[in-house]
C-alpha cells in the first residue's frame, strides 16, 4: 500500500497506524494536500462546500505551541487518587504498631516462659513444641519451599519472617491431613 | 481501525508529544470544522481564522481530554465555543439561522453547508464548476470504483460494510476508494488550485 493510498484510508479512519507512518503522511506537504483533494471531493459528491484552510499558516502556528506531554502526569495523577500519600503514611504507623504488638505478645522480655493462652487471648505455640527456630537450622516440619519462600523475604520482613515466622507455618500436606498445630 | 480509534490512537500520539499526529487530526476534522464555524461566521477570512483558532485552543485544551466522549464530539464544543467567543469580542450576537440552539452536551449536527451558505459570486461560480466537473468524474469511472467510493461518501458505509455488499476483500475496497478518489482529484486539481488561491 502506498502513502497516497494511506492517506486516502485514513482519512476514513480505516487505516492501520504505526508512529512512523504518522510522520510520514503528517510532514509531507505533498501527502497533506493529497489529504485536502480527498476531502474535497468528498464534500462536493455530498453537496457540500469546503471552505478554505491554509495548513501551511496553521502548522506554523502549531509549532510556535509547546509540546503536550501528559502520559507521565495522568499516570502520577491516577496513582494519587488510588493510593493518598497520607494514607501511606498512616498504614506505614499502624503497621510499626501491629509489629511491636505482636512482638511483645510472642517473644515476652521474660525470655523462653510458656504463656497461658487463654490469659493472653492469643493461640500461641509455645517454643517448646516446636523447637528452637534459627535460620541456619529451619523447622523440621517446613517443607524446603516455604523455607525458600521465608528466607528471600528476609530482608524485607527482617530476621522475624526467617526464623521465627516458621513456628505459624503448617506445611499444606499437614493441612490437608487435618493437623492441627498443638 | 475504526473512525473512533483513529481519532483515539491520534489523540494519544499528541499527548505523548507527537505533534504530527494532531496535524493528521486537523487534516481529517478541518472540512467540517471550517463548515461548522461558518455558520456561525459569515467572512471566509475570519472563518479560517476562527476555525485555526479552534484548532490551536483544542490542541492547548488536549491534555485535558480524556476520551469520554468522541473526538469529534469535544472538538466540536470547543469549536462552536471559540465562534461565540469571536462574536461576543467582535460585539456581534450570534445569527439565529445558523445554528439550532444546543446546549454543550448535545452532539454534534450535521454541519452540512452548501456553497450558496459560502456567500461570493465569485466562489458560487467555481462552486458550479467543481460540482459539474465532479459530476462527470464519476460517470466516467468504471462500475466497481463509482459503487465503492458512492457508498463510502454519499451512503457513509464503512469498508467492511462495502467488502460485503460488493463481496470483495476490505483491501479491494480500500484500493477501489482511492482510485475513485484520485481519478476524482485529478480532473478537480486544476479547480482546487484556483480555488485555493482565490479565498472562498
Amino acid at each position: 500500500m502506498t502513502d497516497d493510498e494511506r492517506m486516502s484510508a485514513l482519512l476514513d479512519g480505516e487505516c492501520e497506524l504505526e508512529p512512523e507512518v504518522i510522520k510520514r503522511l503528517a510532514s509531507d506537504p505533498d501527502l497533506r494536500n493529497l489529504g485536502r483533494d480527498y476531502q474535497t471531493v468528498g464534500d462536493l459528491l455530498r453537496g457540500h462546500a469546503t471552505p478554505h484552510f491554509d495548513t501551511v499558516r496553521f502548522q506554523t502556528r502549531l509549532a510556535a505551541e509547546p509540546v503536550v506531554m501528559v502520559g507521565r502526569g495522568r499516570r502520577s495523577v491516577s496513582l494519587k487518587m488510588a493510593w493518598p500519600s497520607w494514607q501511606t503514611g498512616l498504614s506505614t504507623v499502624a503497621a510499626s504498631v501491629a509489629v511491636v504488638l505482636v512482638s511483645s505478645l510472642v517473644w515476652p522480655p521474660q525470655g523462653g516462659t510458656e504463656l497461658n493462652s487463654d490469659a493472653a487471648g492469643v493461640a500461641v505455640v509455645p517454643k517448646s513444641v516446636v523447637g528452637a527456630p534459627s535460620a541456619a537450622a529451619p523447622n523440621a516440619s517446613l517443607s524446603p519451599g516455604i523455607h525458600e519462600y521465608l528466607l528471600a523475604h528476609e530482608p524485607v520482613a527482617g530476621s522475624f519472617m526467617s526464623r521465627d515466622a516458621g513456628n505459624f507455618v503448617r506445611p499444606v500436606a499437614d493441612v490437608q491431613s487435618g493437623s492441627r498445630l498443638r | 481501525m475504526s473512525d473512533v480509534e483513529t481519532d483515539q490512537y491520534l489523540v494519544e500520539r499528541t499527548q505523548a508529544g507527537d505533534k504530527h499526529a494532531f496535524e493528521l487530526l486537523v487534516t481529517r476534522y478541518q472540512g467540517r470544522l471550517s463548515r461548522l464555524i461558518a455558520r456561525f461566521v459569515r467572512d471566509p477570512a475570519e472563518q479560517e481564522e476562527v476555525t485555526q483558532d479552534a484548532f490551536i485552543r483544542a490542541y492547548r485544551a488536549l491534555a485535558t481530554f480524556r476520551g469520554d466522549s468522541a473526538f469529534y464530539t469535544w472538538l466540536y464544543r470547543i469549536a462552536i465555543n471559540t465562534a461565540k467567543n469571536h462574536l461576543a469580542a467582535s460585539g456581534r450576537r450570534i445569527p439565529s439561522t445558523s445554528y439550532r440552539q444546543q446546549g454543550e452536551d448535545d452532539e454534534p449536527v450535521d454541519d452540512a453547508l452548501t456553497p450558496r451558505d459560502l456567500g461570493t459570486p465569485e466562489s458560487l461560480l467555481l462552486s458550479k464548476e467543481m460540482a459539474e466537473t465532479v459530476n462527470q468524474a464519476i460517470d466516467s469511472l468504471p462500475e466497481d470504483l463509482r459503487t465503492a467510493i458512492q457508498m463510502r461518501e454519499i451512503e457513509g458505509l464503512s469498508y467492511e460494510e462495502i467488502a460485503g455488499v460488493m463481496d470483495c476483500p476490505i483491501g479491494t475496497v480500500r484500493s477501489r476508494i482511492f482510485r475513485a478518489r484520485e481519478a476524482i482529484a485529478g480532473k478537480l486539481r486544476p479547480l482546487l488550485d484556483l480555488g485555493s488561491r482565490q479565498r472562498w
